[in-house]
């Protein structure tokens, strides 16, 4: 009796289950304020947000794991779904649009593997580097393929666009799920299996926890970040190109500016930010909580413009609390705090 | 106490106690020894001569004069970034920090009369403005200090809420109404130094004298280097982190006030991108990005080099697409071949595998070869 007592405390005291608290609790808010919320076009608008900032979320969250702040994934998204259409468009293709996919993941991998060149390698911070790299992306693809949006995708990529994997039949018309929603589902997956099932996975964990340890049992670490930062640059990728999908265009600074808010939603979902720690369940639950607040404000009457001062009150708060909770816990164990 | 200070005064040289050109000299010397500042001279001169040989348009008066305006509110962030960066943190709030303030002094001269108000509603405007940063540098402070969140993370977070509190007090549009006496100063030159670039200047000094010649300042080193160290050797670094962070929010509302006097509005979007350009100059200045090291001089002289860059840059691409864009390019590039050049210039030119964290102790070690021996005639004394 007593262990399931101090399981269920200690399930309750982890940050998924406070932040599905939170995301219940602002739910409950909204729909009382607006009855709108809870309609199957809404819920299924926040999906649809969700989906791109969501395979963001799972790149950033896996270099986050690994101890370092990635500020250039949307940078990586952008220019390689936007190099992808650039080639695609050159090439007169016309046929699936899995291709600008497949195109966009080799371009992120090699964006992603200078990250992590000069990550392992040179032992420079992260962030440092990845301010860089997304200035030097940015800058590429805007100087040198030009800075106009890409309308003319393939034709499989605008069907892909008007697929739905659900549809649902309101009163008021139809609503429906994009197929990309199952992507990220499935990367969702894939992610956690990596993370817990494989020695790759565990390393990363590792990397993050203390780098001289995970060198000192015999791992190339430079090869693991070079790995690590290629995979989150696919990741990326693939987060770019289907924002090109769902947009039904390439535009080469589509998704600039939103790295702080994803940075937010992973560590509203428990990641620390000095590594070490971080789940995909907590991070899709802080990217929900972040497209709820996107989507929902302007139902309850908030205008748009505030939005960011609710997100830096959530994230505020979501960082604060479990420092100030740290805190106390080290104090009772009279603790040196450094 | 006293005593054995004296006994020792040859090696730790207190700044009352000068041997004038003994000093001086060791002090020239003692700035030749700084690789990296070597590098980035170096850096300085070739840029400068190129500029200087290859555009008629680079040596005029009035391009020199656009220049000096166009370093001081960047300046003053990246001053406010450095200090940061050397107490082993990062202010990711300059900007927005900077932007707010400016953005609440524009409503507090508006509420005295706009833009005909008196100079004291300018002055009052002015204070307002410094004021709040200083409260949110200080919010930064306790943040880091009191709670203990990784500089970046708390600095994040403000960014972003004091970035939205802008967004949402002004609709995210660029306001304007700020007092003519105050955006006036922005057109004077005094000694044909625009007053902009005088506060620039002012805030050099200012930083100067916190890092080099008060306590705090050497504290803030010794933090950056070994946060455990400066504990245990009696500093309280609470308290520290929030002197450091209420310094780098004052500066930051100061870069507002420079904001302001250039572009007499106030916006909470302005210079969305100067956090990386900030880290930039700082990095490139020599500022250590794990904390420790790093000096003014070295970012002033990493300023001009850039800004130098930038207006060659324009120059030079007048008709071929937008420079902004090979701008942004420029600099990442530039960025991780600094970073890339420091590390060799540590670690010597070669893929040797390498542990630990070694920073610039070998340079120092191979200038000095006579250092060893020293102990060794000690002992045989003894």
């Amino acid at each position: 009796m007593r262990t399931i007592q101090q399981r269920f405390k200690r399930t309750a005291r982890t940050q998924e289950a406070i932040l599905l608290l939170v995301i219940a609790i602002v739910v409950t808010l909204l729909t009382a304020a607006n009855p709108s919320f809870m309609t199957i076009s809404n819920i299924f608008d926040i999906l649809r947000i969700m989906t791109v900032s969501g395979m963001m979320a799972l790149s950033c969250l896996l270099i986050m794991i690994s101890g370092g702040v990635d500020v250039s994934f949307p940078a990586v998204a952008d220019a390689a779904a936007f190099a992808g259409a650039t080639i695609l468009l050159q090439a007169h293709f016309n046929g699936s649009g899995l291709v600008l996919f497949l195109t966009a993941i080799p371009l992120g991998m090699l964006m992603g593997a200078i990250n992590g060149f000069f990550v392992g390698w040179f032992r420079i911070p992260t962030m440092i580097v990845t301010l860089g790299t997304q200035s030097l992306f940015y800058g590429a693809s805007l100087y040198f393929l030009g800075g106009v949006s890409i309308f003319e995708l393939p034709q499989g990529t605008k069907d892909l666009a008007q697929k739905a994997l659900i549809t649902v039949d309101s009163g008021s018309g139809t609503s429906s799920l994009g197929p990309l929603f199952l992507v990220l589902v499935i990367m969702a997956i894939g992610v956690s299996l990596l993370l817990h099932r494989t020695s790759f996975g565990r390393s990363i964990y590792a990397l993050g926890g203390n780098e001289m340890v995970v060198e000192r049992s015999g791992i190339n670490i430079r090869l693991r970040y070079l790995c690590l930062y290629s995979l989150a640059g696919a990741i990326s990728a693939i987060a770019g190109a289907a924002n090109a999908t769902i947009y039904r265009n390439a535009n080469p600074v589509g998704l600039q500016g939103q790295e702080m808010g994803i940075i937010a939603a992973v560590v509203l979902g428990g990641a620390l930010i000095t590594g070490g720690k971080g789940s995909v369940t907590g991070t899709l639950l802080g990217v929900l909580l972040i497209a709820i607040i996107q989507n929902s404000l302007v139902l309850v009457g908030i205008p748009s413009t505030w939005q960011n001062v609710v997100i830096g009150i959530v994230l505020a708060a979501g960082i604060a609390i479990p420092a100030v909770r740290h805190l106390i816990d080290a104090r009772n164990k009279t603790e040196v705090l450094i | 106490m006293s005593k054995t200070n004296d006994s020792q005064a040859p090696r730790t040289r207190k700044p009352g106690n000068r041997n004038g050109l003994a000093d001086f000299k060791s002090d020239i010397h003692a700035l030749f020894d700084d690789r990296s500042m070597n590098l980035l001279v170096t850096v300085f001169v070739i840029v400068a001569a190129v500029l200087f040989i290859a555009l008629p348009d680079f040596r005029t008066a009035a391009n020199f004069n656009s220049m000096a305006l166009q370093i001081s509110d960047l300046g003053i962030m990246a001053l406010a970034m450095t200090v940061s960066m050397i107490a082993a943190g990062i202010d990711l709030s300059v900007v927005a920090v900077a932007n707010l303030s400016g953005i609440i002094g524009i409503q507090v001269m508006t509420s005295m009369g706009g833009v005909d108000s008196s100079p004291t509603a300018a002055l009052f405007g002015v204070l307002v403005m410094l004021a709040t940063g200083t409260l949110l540098g200080l919010i930064n402070g306790m943040l880091v200090g009191l709670l203990r969140i990784p500089p970046i993370l708390a600095t994040l977070a403000t960014m972003t809420l004091w970035g939205g509190v802008g967004t949402a007090a002004t609709n995210g549009v660029s306001i304007s109404g700020a007092s003519r006496s105050l955006t006036d100063l922005g057109n004077i030159a005094i000694f044909s130094i625009p007053v902009p670039t005088l506060v620039f200047i002012l805030a050099v000094i200012l930083v100067w004298l916190f890092l080099a010649h008060t306590s705090t300042g050497v504290k803030t080193y010794l933090y950056g280097s070994n946060a455990k160290a400066s504990l245990f050797s009696g500093v309280n670094n609470a308290t520290l982190m929030i002197k450091v962070y209420t310094f780098c929010g004052l500066l930051s509302s100061l870069a507002g006030v420079v904001i302001l006097m250039r572009t007499l509005s106030a916006s909470p979007t302005y210079g969305s991108s100067y956090v990386l350009l900030a880290i930039l100059v700082a990095v490139l200045g020599g500022v250590s990005v794990t904390g420790g090291s790093g000096r003014v001089t070295g970012v002033v002289v990493s300023l001009i080099t850039l800004q130098m860059l930038s207006t060659g840059f324009n120059m030079l691409l007048v008709g071929h697409g937008n420079s902004n864009f090979f701008k942004s390019f420029a600099w990442g590039l530039f960025l991780l071949l600094i970073v890339w050049l420091g590390y060799m210039q540590d670690h010597g030119f070669g893929f040797k595998p390498h542990r630990g964290t070694s920073t610039n102790t070998a340079g120092i070690a191979a200038k000095k070869p006579t250092a060893p021996a020293t102990p060794t005639s000690h002992a045989k004394a003894g």
